[in-house]
């Protein structure tokens, strides 16, 4: 694949990806605050923070800007690859405490997840205090 | 990963129309890949998972072992629901395998924009994995709001009822009449099966 054409579609899905990773980002601050506010009827499904795990394409291109292709194997290259180990464990391990953080934040305000009003393949919880 | 390590660096070479995938570093501190240079069809490089066409062949066994696994399920939670129409499984198939098709596209794409700009050997599996899933999830969710699946299943059922209507009930509905009419002279003492058979 061309260079060029690889970075139109990097860029593509890195704007996808900031985006996505904004949808969670929202999904979660507004069940927080559905909990707080004791609302009767909470939607949570926790499938929407894997969008979290396309923050990885970023941070790959940024890996793949900052490689100088001139300097390989050189202790830059070993730091970049490094600090990219590290943001990919940072995301997956984010995604799942938040979203456990979530799960224990409607658990302790005693709201419970109502089957019958499950829809789709994913979790799709809906939750409530009295099913 | 652990054949090549977190800075396993790799570059793919098209010399005399076949693909080589070059290895960097000290071949000798590596367990299996202990050469330098390998044909991109090589088993050994499509069973790491290096370079762009062995995550592409990966992808696509995914895919197919995705759609093995899924579809049988999906069946059966069909079947074991209470109204189970050829429209639901019909529209439920198709609207599967098209996501887990756009899935893998879409985590193709990624693997090979990532492999064309970067020479980490790991960059694309990453990105195919990673991508795959938020894709796959963000699809599933798209069908939720917009509601496809249920709206391919009533178009399926509304065109099978409409196909049975034009053929088999438009069959049935002149048996009836026939059956009505023969009644009719039966009744009344008329020729049987004048103005039908004869």
């Amino acid at each position: 694949m061309n260079k060029k054409l690889a970075h139109f579609i990097l860029l593509t899905l890195d704007i996808g990806a900031i985006l996505g990773a904004y949808i969670a980002y929202q999904h979660a601050v507004s069940t927080l605050s559905s909990i707080s506010m004791g609302i009767e009827k909470i939607a949570f499904e926790s499938s929407t923070l894997y969008y979290f795990f396309a923050l990885i394409i970023p941070a790959l291109h940024a890996t793949a800007l900052t490689h100088n292709d001139h300097t390989k194997n050189t202790k830059q290259t070993t730091i970049i690859n490094t600090s990219l180990a590290i943001i990919v464990l940072v995301i997956i391990s984010g995604k799942h405490m938040a979203t456990n953080n979530i799960e224990s934040a409607l658990a302790n305000a005693n709201y419970k997840p109502c089957e019958h009003l499950n829809k789709g393949k994913f979790e799709r919880a809906t939750y409530k205090k009295q099913c | 990963m652990s054949e090549l390590g977190i800075n396993g660096q790799v570059v793919t070479k098209r010399i005399n129309n076949k693909t080589y995938i070059i290895l960097k570093g000290n071949p000798g501190l590596r367990q299996v890949l202990r050469g330098t240079r390998y044909l991109a069809s090589n088993p050994k490089i499509i069973k790491f998972a290096i370079g762009t066409q062995s995550v592409n062949r990966t992808i696509a066994k995914g895919g197919i072992v995705t759609l093995l696994i899924t579809i049988p399920l999906s069946v059966v939670d069909i079947i074991l629901q209470d109204s189970v129409t050829v429209g639901k499984i019909v529209g439920t198939i198709s609207t599967d395998i098209a996501k887990v098709l756009v899935s893998a596209g879409i985590g193709s794409l990624a693997a090979m924009a990532i492999g064309a700009v970067t020479t980490l050997a790991a960059g694309p599996l990453i990105a195919a994995i990673f991508v795959g899933i938020a894709a796959s999830v963000a699809l599933e969710s798209l069908d939720q709001k917009y509601g496809i699946t249920d709206k391919l299943i009533k178009a399926i059922d509304d065109e099978l009822n409409s196909l049975y209507n034009k053929t088999i009930g438009e069959f049935v509905r002149g048996i009836r009449q026939i059956e009505a009419v023969l009644e009719y002279q039966i009744r009344n003492g008329l020729p049987v099966g004048r103005g039908i058979f004869y």
